[in-house]
């Protein structure tokens, strides 16, 4: 009974998403910039592969790096997306105060809002896909997938990425003026760390232990391992399947811990320094 | 699962609520509340009177678990509003006047139907209570209007509105007023007196700076000021703490030879001098009868000393007197803080 009312609470909050992710445009424009934004990403990183082929890229290696952008998607719509809310909710509709002391709770909220910023992300990455695979030549053998392997990334991969969402969050509660740098720089961060857009091991050495930290630079690995067959990182790559994907599941499962107590944390902090109906922007 | 509350606890109840703010730049830290025991019946309506600063909205603020108190207790439906909050945020209504707030992107009627669905208000029941309070707060016209495109006071009315949507045991009400033109603060009013009344064992925690609307909404009144209740009790009985009998005001004759020396002296009580009205070529003096005091005994001693007394009207004690007697000043000068 209460999981129902649970979910009908969240399936509201993904109402309330979904109204303000679209409605700031007529439908046509809506439609237009959710193809554009993928398709542009799409064409930038073909045109540094391009540039870049003639010297050190193979394109075994762009088909991996491709896919990281693909699926960093979700990273790049839930993770700022969730931290957005908070801020937006505070400080644009001064609404937070209402939402955190209905019984609904800021977290099946924001649990609701991100499925919105979910189906947003997984548009990207299918489009992104999809011009891969039909305009880039990047693709990969289907005998070659292993589908229980990469279903299971899949999960834990979204877990992360909704466990980051909540911790920036709890960051974006407690911080107010300075939550937005706060949520790009560790979205650039994100980008470059793990993984995404050249590999782990052109990072200097003292700061791959916190690239390996990260889930993500495991996700995306999987991910290449798993669809393309193939990774990107020398040391990644001698780990077996099994110890790769259990890596991954491993330090998902931290983060998702350390992320859970950072948001209480930040929670407490939040009611403790009355932050949670302060304007300071608008 | 929902706990159910012991129904003979009281509806809010604090014990040396206390709470501070560390001061800027090193500065010393300011007290918001300073050890308040509020102790708030079942179906009352409860006001909090008191000037700006004076702890109001920190204290509502602490009871619907937005934020921490410093030291002391707070309960809510029986409920810790620290260790409970959950269970409070169940039974609790919040409406705070004088905010733009809402999602400019939703109509009038979607809002307040999203907020029901937040607090789990099946639709089937939220739609016709909604349609109630549209009518209610005169937004039926803009139901199906954009927040985007309502004034401010129309946004403080939808605001008004989403407060009773999920009909709460307690409801919060921080200056719910604030900014509205007479005729909605009248109507406002009297539609939270109604509610109050129909519904068994509602609550209402009031937080004003209008004497009026605490004077004719509450059963009770705590007034505050920095940080401490300084009185609490029905109106009529905080106006009957006040020493004295009826409030006097003489129009008298400008360029009389008494001062207000020997004028006191006659009366028997401090005199103040009001407005003067150069066209009548008079002044108001006004002051308060001693307990048991005859106004006749007090004209007669004017005119003895040669004061030509040229109009008389007298009233009750209100509830301004009282917090002026309480407080040592009135709710809007300087320095309230």
């Amino acid at each position: 009974m209460a999981m129902t009312g649970t979910f009908a609470r969240m399936r509201t909050a993904a109402w309330l998403g979904w109204q303000v992710e679209s409605n700031w445009a007529d439908p046509v424009i809506f439609f237009i910039y959710m193809i554009a934004r993928p398709l542009a990403v799409s064409l930038t990183l073909a045109a540094m592969y391009a540039a870049t082929r003639s010297t050190a890229t193979e394109g075994a290696a762009f088909a991996g790096f491709y896919v990281a952008n693909a699926f960093h998607a979700y990273v790049n719509t839930m993770v700022v997306g969730m931290g957005w809310a908070v801020f937006e909710e505070r400080e644009e509709f001064e609404t937070l105060k209402y939402v955190y002391v209905s019984p609904m709770g800021l977290v099946t909220y924001l649990a609701g809002r991100s499925f919105v910023r979910f189906v947003l992300g997984s548009i990207s990455a299918l489009l992104m896909l999809l011009v891969g695979w039909f305009a880039l030549g990047v693709r990969w053998e289907w005998s070659g997938v292993q589908p229980v392997f990469l279903a299971i990334t899949m999960v834990a991969g979204l877990g992360a990425t909704l466990s980051a969402g909540f911790l920036l969050s709890g960051v974006a509660m407690v911080l107010t003026r300075s939550a937005m740098t706060v949520l790009e720089g560790t979205m650039l961060g994100l980008y470059l760390m793990c993984g995404v857009i050249f590999p782990v091991d052109l990072l200097p050495v003292w700061l791959r232990p916190l690239s390996y930290a990260l889930p993500f630079t495991w996700w995306y690995e999987c991910i290449r391992r798993f669809l393309l067959g193939r990774g990107s990182s020398a040391y990644m790559n001698t780990l077996s399947d099994a110890q790769l994907l259990g890596a991954m599941l491993a330090v998902c499962a931290a983060f998702a811990v350390l992320s859970w107590l950072v948001y209480r944390a930040m929670d407490r902090l939040a009611r403790t320094l009355g932050r949670l109906d302060q304007t300071t922007m608008f | 699962m929902s706990r159910s509350p012991d129904s003979s606890t009281p509806a809010v109840e604090t014990r040396g609520l206390r709470r501070s703010y560390p001061g800027p730049r090193g500065a010393p830290e300011v007290v918001a509340l300073a050890g308040v025991d509020l102790r708030i019946e079942r179906g009352e309506v409860f006001g909090l009177l008191g000037p700006n600063g004076a702890g109001k909205t920190t204290c509502i603020k602490i009871l619907n678990t937005l934020l921490f108190p410093s030291g002391g207790e707070a309960r809510v439906a029986g409920f810790d509003v620290v260790r409970e909050a959950n269970e409070v945020r169940r039974r609790i209504g919040l409406v705070s006047g004088g905010e733009n707030s809402g999602y400019g992107i939703l109509t009038v009627r979607e809002c307040l139907w999203m907020f029901s669905q937040f607090y789990g208000v099946p639709s089937s029941v939220a739609w016709p209570r909604i349609d109630r309070l549209l009518e209610v707060t005169g937004l039926t016209p803009l139901a199906r209007t954009r927040i985007n495109r309502l004034s401010t006071g129309q946004r403080q009315k939808m605001n008004f509105a989403r407060g009773f949507v999920s009909e709460p045991e307690v409801l919060f009400l921080d200056e719910p007023t604030l900014g509205m033109d007479v005729n909605a603060a009248r109507m406002l009013r009297e539609f939270v007196l109604s509610w109050v009344r129909e519904r068994d064992g509602r609550t209402v925690l009031l937080t004003t700076h209008y004497m009026a609307e605490a004077d004719q909404m509450c059963d009770r009144i705590a007034i505050v000021d920095r940080g401490r209740v300084l009185a609490s009790d029905t109106p009529a009985a905080l106006r009957r703490s006040v020493q004295g009998g009826q409030h006097v005001e003489l129009e008298v004759r400008e360029g009389g030879a008494a001062e207000s020396g020997s004028i006191q002296a006659a009366v028997g009580v401090p005199v103040v001098w009001g407005a003067p009205h150069p066209e009548r070529g008079t002044r108001t003096l006004k002051f308060r009868l001693p307990e048991g005091g005859v106004l006749g005994d007090a004209l007669r001693a004017l005119e003895e000393i040669g004061v030509a007394v040229q109009g008389i009207s007298t009233r009750e004690t209100s509830l301004e007197d009282a917090f002026i007697h309480i407080v040592g000043r009135a709710l809007d000068d300087e320095g309230a803080e």
